[in-house]
């Protein structure tokens, strides 16, 4: 039992960073209809300037770099769609391209070596579990992010304007709402939480170049575990997707432990979870 | 007799040329350098091109080996196997090498090897890959193995880490591919034998980045030793340091590619006391170690890691069998001269090379050296 126990925990540790990057592509693709994959990029791009740079003030370029990112972006997907014109698998695989492009730099201009930075050498022992000081701070920021997130959906102008233009972005724009500027601001909004992201997962198990496409990987499927509803829920879903890692690995045999996630998350889209958006406005 | 003209003209410089290149071929022995310039795999490519430029430039500067120059002709597989392929192709046909070292890839090796046996020209392979030298290849007669295979230093491994200390109880992490599982079967076969219990046995993709449920699921299983079969450094870190986080005691021991600065600096603190069972250690090099990177930094270049020990062996063992050829050389000369040479220690690795007609496998154990990481640097133990 206490084994079961460590996986959950360790699991639900490991999934608090999923459910920071769940965040942007719940937020995203409820506002816009789209996904971007350039997240988890946007979130080595982080890892990687801070690591070379490093410090405070390390963290705040390295999270800059990655909202610069997202602007490119953010203005990219608007250019090629306009409310009332819009193609999403256009939007998609332009990310898709910025994805790989930004990998490319990161491979040319930081090199093939992994990237981490371990600020904490003793560990906290909780209930006979070790547990790095890392994965509390984790904890802390991914929730107060989740909590000024929520204010900002539910009790302001913009989230208002926001939750506007995801159900009905004719009718908003109708009524007087900057739509496409909302949706930029999401895309900028969505390189900032990946960006923190990155600089979380390089204090915790680091990086390198290649690790940009999983992360989105887990990402997106810790958004769609519940519905791409809001924000709260893929944070949930999140903590799913690293629990059932964690409990792969613990109880079932070599390449099992690995595809059991990656099937998770297509038994969960063929399930029609995220054809659930509907309830937003029929929409998408 | 304008067309007359034309033609003399034509049959005149086309002899002229022939005979060029007659004179050339006099002078210089063509051999071709096929190796992994870009693409994943260029971390060892570049410098084991880089070595055999400098050794043959160094060669030449010298007088060459009997007054024939070598000229080496290089050509990027780019990590991949039918550019491999395509190389080998190219050196043979239009450039006309009489012998090759390459690839730096086990597939690209692979994929190359019929080609080179076809125009008989023999191949020296700076490669683990098992299935290289396995006699049941029709190209085997040409394929000479410059470095020590995978079945070697996986032998190597369980002896010093497993064997001699008298452990009982064995755990494996491997990564999730062709190099992670062979390696894990063998020495789960070589546990088996010694009647050690095989505890547990995990895997993971080479993009993970987080180890702590597996390292967990070793430490419950209380292995007295673990052996860490990755080729990658950021893995093998992510395994150490998972390991220290849960709690684990048992001393690890880590395959041969894991010897390089990246794998301690991404370690930190975990990776302490870790060992790694390797050919060479820049950071505590052996005489014969020093002298190769002399040789580098009088070139300009600084050794990095692998590579260069494995490509300067293979050029020194086909200068080599160069000298040992008499008259005109060519590539099946060579190949007989290559069979000739045995309890060879002309190279920069630590054991010495030895073929025959009946085995081309070449660096065998006593190129194998233990490594531990002490204070953030490799230490050479005993």
């Amino acid at each position: 039992m206490f084994e079961f126990i460590e996986y959950l925990t360790r699991g639900a540790l490991v999934g608090v960073t999923y459910g920071l990057l769940a965040f942007p592509v719940s937020l995203l693709f409820s506002t816009t209809g789209s996904v971007d994959v350039a997240l988890g990029a946007y979130a080595v791009l982080a890892a990687a300037v801070l690591y070379v740079i490093g410090g405070p003030l390390g963290v705040i370029v390295a999270i800059g770099v990655a909202v610069f990112a997202s602007i490119l972006v953010g203005l990219i997907s608007l250019r090629l769609n306009r409310p009332g014109h819009i193609d999403h698998i256009i939007a998609v695989l332009g990310t898709f391209g910025l994805a790989t492009f930004i990998e490319s730099f990161i491979l040319t201009v930081f090199g093939t070596n992994p990237m981490i930075r371990q600020p904490f050498s003793t560990f906290w022992d909780i209930g006979g579990i070790r547990v790095s000081p890392q994965m509390g701070i984790n904890v802390v920021v991914c929730l107060a992010i989740l909590s000024a997130l929520f204010i900002v959906l539910q009790k302001t102008p913009f989230g208002r304007a926001m939750r506007a233009s995801a159900v009905n972005p004719v009718g908003a724009a109708l009524n007087g709402i900057p739509v496409k500027q909302i949706w930029f601001a999401t895309y900028v909004l969505g390189g900032f939480l990946a960006g923190v992201a990155g600089v979380l997962i390089l204090y915790t198990t680091g990086a390198d170049y290649s690790t940009a496409f999983n992360l989105t990987i887990w990402g997106f499927g810790a958004a769609i575990i519940f519905g791409m509803h809001g924000p709260l829920r893929g944070f949930a879903g999140g903590l799913v997707i690293g629990i059932v890692q964690a409990l792969s690995a613990g109880y079932l045999p070599g390449g099992w432990a690995t595809a059991i996630p990656f099937i998770f998350i297509f038994v969960i889209l063929s399930l029609g979870r995220m054809n659930q958006i509907a309830a937003t406005g029929g929409r998408v | 007799m304008k067309k007359f003209l034309k033609t003399t003209a034509a049959g005149v410089l086309a002899a002229g040329m022939m005979t060029g290149a007659g004179q050339a071929q006099e002078e210089t022995l063509k051999v071709g350098g096929i190796f992994s310039v870009s693409g994943p795999a260029a971390p060892f490519g570049v410098p084991e091109r880089d070595i055999v430029k400098i050794l043959a430039d160094n060669l030449n500067s010298e007088g060459g080996i009997d007054g024939k120059k070598i000229e080496i002709i290089f050509c990027d597989d780019q990590t991949n196997p039918t550019e491999s392929a395509r190389c080998a192709t190219k050196l043979i046909r239009q450039d006309g090498v009489i012998a090759i070292i390459g690839s730096t890839i086990g597939t690209g090796t692979l994929a190359l090897m019929p080609v080179a046996a076809r125009a008989e020209v023999p191949v020296l392979a700076p490669v683990g890959t098992i299935s290289v030298t396995d006699k049941e290849h029709a190209f085997w007669p040409w394929v000479f193995r410059i470095a020590p295979t995978d079945k070697v230093i996986l032998s190597g491994i369980m002896e010093r880490g497993v064997f001699s200390p008298g452990h009982k109880k064995f755990a494996v992490m491997y990564q999730e591919d062709a190099y992670g599982e062979a390696g894990m079967e063998y020495a789960t076969k070589l546990s088996e034998e010694q009647d050690i219990e095989v505890v547990a046995a995990l895997s993971a993709p080479l993009s993970a980045i987080d180890l702590t449920a597996q390292a967990t699921k070793i430490r419950n299983a209380d292995p007295d030793v673990i052996l860490l079969q990755t080729s990658a450094p950021a893995l093998g870190a992510a395994f150490v340091r998972a390991a220290k986080q849960v709690g684990i005691e048992a001393p690890i021991i880590g395959s041969g590619s894991l010897n390089q600065q990246p794998f301690i600096n991404a370690a930190g603190d975990a990776g302490e006391g870790v060992q790694v069972v390797s050919m060479g250690n820049w950071n505590d090099p052996s005489d014969k170690q020093k002298a190769l990177g002399d040789v580098m930094q009088a070139a300009g270049m600084e050794p990095q890691g692998y590579g260069e020990l494995l490509s300067s062996t293979g050029f020194m063992a086909l200068a080599e069998a160069i000298r040992r050829v008499d008259g005109e050389v060519t590539g099946a000369k060579i190949r007989d001269a290559l069979e000739t040479i045995c309890d060879f220690d002309g190279t920069y690795i630590d054991g010495k090379l030895c073929y025959s007609p009946e085995q081309h496998e070449g660096v065998f154990e006593d190129s194998l050296i233990t490594v531990e990481i002490r204070d953030g640097a490799f230490v050479t133990i005993n």
